[in-house]
Formats: C-alpha cells, structure tokens, sequence
C-alpha cells in the first residue's frame, strides 16, 4: 500500500469516527479544520467512505442540512422498524401545514398576512404548529404597519426533509409546469 | 434566557418580553403575570407622574401577555383546527388557486422528500422535539399514556419503600409497636411534642412509622395533636 493510500484510509477512519458520534449532519469545513486536510480532501474521502458503505453496510452517508450524517440504508427501513418502531423521523404534519411550509421554503423571509393572502385562508394555528415543530422560526420584523413577524425556514426542515440547501428545491417555474394536482 | 429588565424603561421591556414570546424565545407558560403586575406597581410608585396614555398601554400589552399565556396553559381548540383544515379548498376563488397551485405541487414534492428521508435512520439525540400536529389526539393519548407509566413505575416502588419499612423485621419499628410506645410514653408524661418522640432515634423509617402511629392514634380518638404556634412543635397529648 502506497504512502498516499495508506494516508487516505486513516482520514478516512477518523472521518468514520466523527460522523459516527454525530448526532447531527457535519460540515466539510468542520471536518477539515478538525482532520488539518483541506475541504478537497474530505469530500473526496467522503464520497470514498459512501461508496464502500453502499456497496458492502447496513448504513451509507447521507448529505442533508449543509452536512454529512451516517444513517441506515433506505432498504432496511422495515428491519428497524420492526426493531424498534418508535426510531424514526416521521412528520405529522396535516396538508395544510405541508402547503403553509411550501410557501415558506419559497417566499421566505414572510409574514402572516402574506401566506394568509396566498392561501386565502386564516394560517395562525397551522404557523402555531410549524414553530412548535421547528420546522420554522420567526426571523425579524418587516418595516411597516404593525412590523409583522417574518417567518422563516430553520436546519431542522432541510433535516426533515433530507435538503442539503433550498437550492435543491425545484423553481417555481418547474412547479408551475408540473401537472394537474387532483 | 435571561431578559434583562430596566426599571427606568418598563414599557420598552414589556415589549421586548411580548416579542419573545411570539418568537417563541420563551415559553409562555413560565411567565409570572403576577410577578410583572407587582414589578409595575412598583414602578408606579416610584414614577413621580402617571399618564392614563401609559397605564392604557399597559393594560394593552398585559392583556397581550395573558393571552399568549392563556394559549400556551390551555390546549387548543381541535374542531377549529379541523374547520380551518378543511376551509382551504371550500373559501379559495380560482385566482387565489392559480397563485397557490405551485406551492401545492411543493407541498407534494416536499411530501415524497420526506417519504425518501423517512426511509434512512440516524442516531437520536434523545432530545428531538416530538413532530405533532396541534389538536392531534393521537399523540397526545399517546404522550398522556407514556406518562401515566412513568409515574406509575415510579409510584410502586415508592409504595414498594413504603412496604419495606412497615414489615421490617424490628418490632419496634413496626407502626402497632410505635403505637404503644406513644401511647406508654403519654401515660408517663401527660403531654409530649414530636420532637421529644423523635429523639429516641433517628432513620428514615422510624421517622415514618412514629408520624403513621401519632396519625392513626389521632383518627382512633387517642391522642390530640396541637400545633401552639406556627412552625413551632407539635404537642400529643391522651384524649380525656
């Protein structure tokens, strides 16, 4: 094994032993200042460690939040289930409050008033149940009449919903050309 | 958190603290209403002059902070949660439709994202914020059930401690033990306070079962038990 390699596989190791304690997605710039190896480095060395796990473990790396987070292979669900049904990351959320955060993840920083203008609909108890949830946060005031609270998207939504960043939701123009909703 | 409060500035501080409570910075239910009526009383004893402009504010923004705190006390309202569910497709015009039709498709999108990353397991902290919708009944038989067993689990082995020190094998720590003891030591003395009965010895369950033998003697019409000042010592004395 060549020096090089050799190197490799031991930054390879202690990214395993990071990630394994983590309960939270790690960023590569953590990974880097911690290991002294450059971003370069650990991303490759990432991508390595995802593809031995995919190929031959139980578990793989999955790139949510801006991080990476060791988790179970998608497959093998129904065996943790079975193990232990009350492991999991389910949301509970009703349509309403999954449309309410659609117009949030776009439209973000909003108020009230303008997601109630969208929906056409009063939205305090469904925002209620997204803040509860973290899946949002109050981020500031508009300048205006009465400085409504803006609302925002937080981590635990793109955790939530296995997003590395907002920018992997389609545009508004790919929505609007998607086909008839029933 | 702490919210640092200045006296000179009540107002301002009033309404950071309404602020952080939309935010939901804090918890609602941990604010002492009464504790900031007193800490504005004060303040207007110390103002040198009182303008109805701003005592109105007040009532305003506490009746603002007794609302958010009556939300967070009582659940809240299923059937209006449900009302508002269902008003979505029965209130909106076709315009508002239109507006509204690409976040309806996000909301599905974002529905089968959820699905895929529902599918891969991580480590828990053990601190994860429960996923609910308000008004849902399910998770909160669940929650109120999980509850219930804890403090059942925890109560029977109080009662268990309970049983272990009524049947420990020392008969003089047994409560019909302790009973004659009490009432051999009235016979004695006419009168004697808790404190002199506990001096014999001190533990855990001599304690315990001498304040069962003083309580059951009392309920027997035994002994009477007076308390001749407040905090002060308990006197046992025979009944006539």
């Amino acid at each position: 094994m060549s020096d090089s390699s050799r190197e490799t596989g031991e930054i390879a190791r202690k990214i395993e032993a990071i990630l394994f304690v983590s309960t939270e997605p790690v960023k590569i710039t953590e990974l880097s200042s911690t290991l002294s190896v450059s971003e370069e480095v650990v991303e490759e060395v990432l991508r390595q460690i995802k593809v031995h796990y995919d190929s031959q473990h139980g578990f793989t790396l999955i790139n949510v939040a801006g991080g990476w987070q060791m988790a179970t292979a998608s497959d093998l669900s129904d065996v943790i289930e079975s193990y232990n049904s009350s492991y999991g990351y389910r949301l509970r959320l009703s349509k309403a409050a999954m449309e309410t955060l659609a117009i949030i993840a776009y439209k973000q920083p909003i108020t009230r008033a303008e997601i109630e203008e969208l929906r056409g609909v009063r939205s305090d108890k469904v925002l209620e149940t997204l803040l509860s949830s973290g899946l949002i946060r109050v981020a500031g005031r508009k300048k205006g009449t009465g400085s409504p609270l803006l609302y925002r998207t937080t981590q635990e939504f793109l955790e939530a919903f296995g997003l590395n960043s907002l920018s992997e939701l389609p545009t508004e123009e790919e929505l609007r050309n998607e086909g008839n909703i029933s | 958190m702490t919210v640092e409060i200045d006296h000179d500035n009540f107002y301002d501080t009033l309404t950071t603290l309404i602020n952080l409570l939309e935010s939901r910075k804090i918890d609602a239910s941990h604010v002492s209403v009464s504790e900031i009526v007193k800490v504005y009383a004060d303040y207007l004893l110390r103002s040198d002059k009182m303008s109805l402009g701003d005592v109105a504010e007040f009532l305003a923004t506490a009746a603002a902070l007794v609302l958010s705190k009556v939300r967070a006390l009582f659940p809240q309202g299923i059937e209006e949660d449900e009302g508002e569910q269902d008003a979505i497709s029965d209130k909106n015009d076709a315009s508002t439709m239109e507006a509204l039709y690409p976040y309806k498709v996000a909301a599905i999108f974002l529905e089968v994202l959820h699905y895929r990353r529902s599918k891969h397991y991580t480590r828990q902290t053990g601190e994860l914020r429960p996923f609910y919708e308000v008004g849902d009944l399910y998770f909160l038989a669940s929650l109120w059930w999980s509850l219930i067993g804890n403090a059942s689990a925890k109560n029977q082995s109080l009662q268990q401690d309970i049983i272990d020190l009524m049947t420990e094998d020392n008969p003089e720590e047994t409560i019909e033990a302790r009973m004659e003891d009490i009432k051999n030591s009235l016979l004695n003395h006419k009168e004697v306070t808790l404190l002199e009965l506990l001096s014999d010895k001190t533990g855990k369950s001599f304690v315990v079962s001498t304040i069962i033998a003083l309580l059951e003697l009392a309920r027997l019409g035994i002994i009477y038990l007076k308390q001749r000042q407040q905090f002060g010592d308990i006197y046992v004395g025979l009944k006539p």
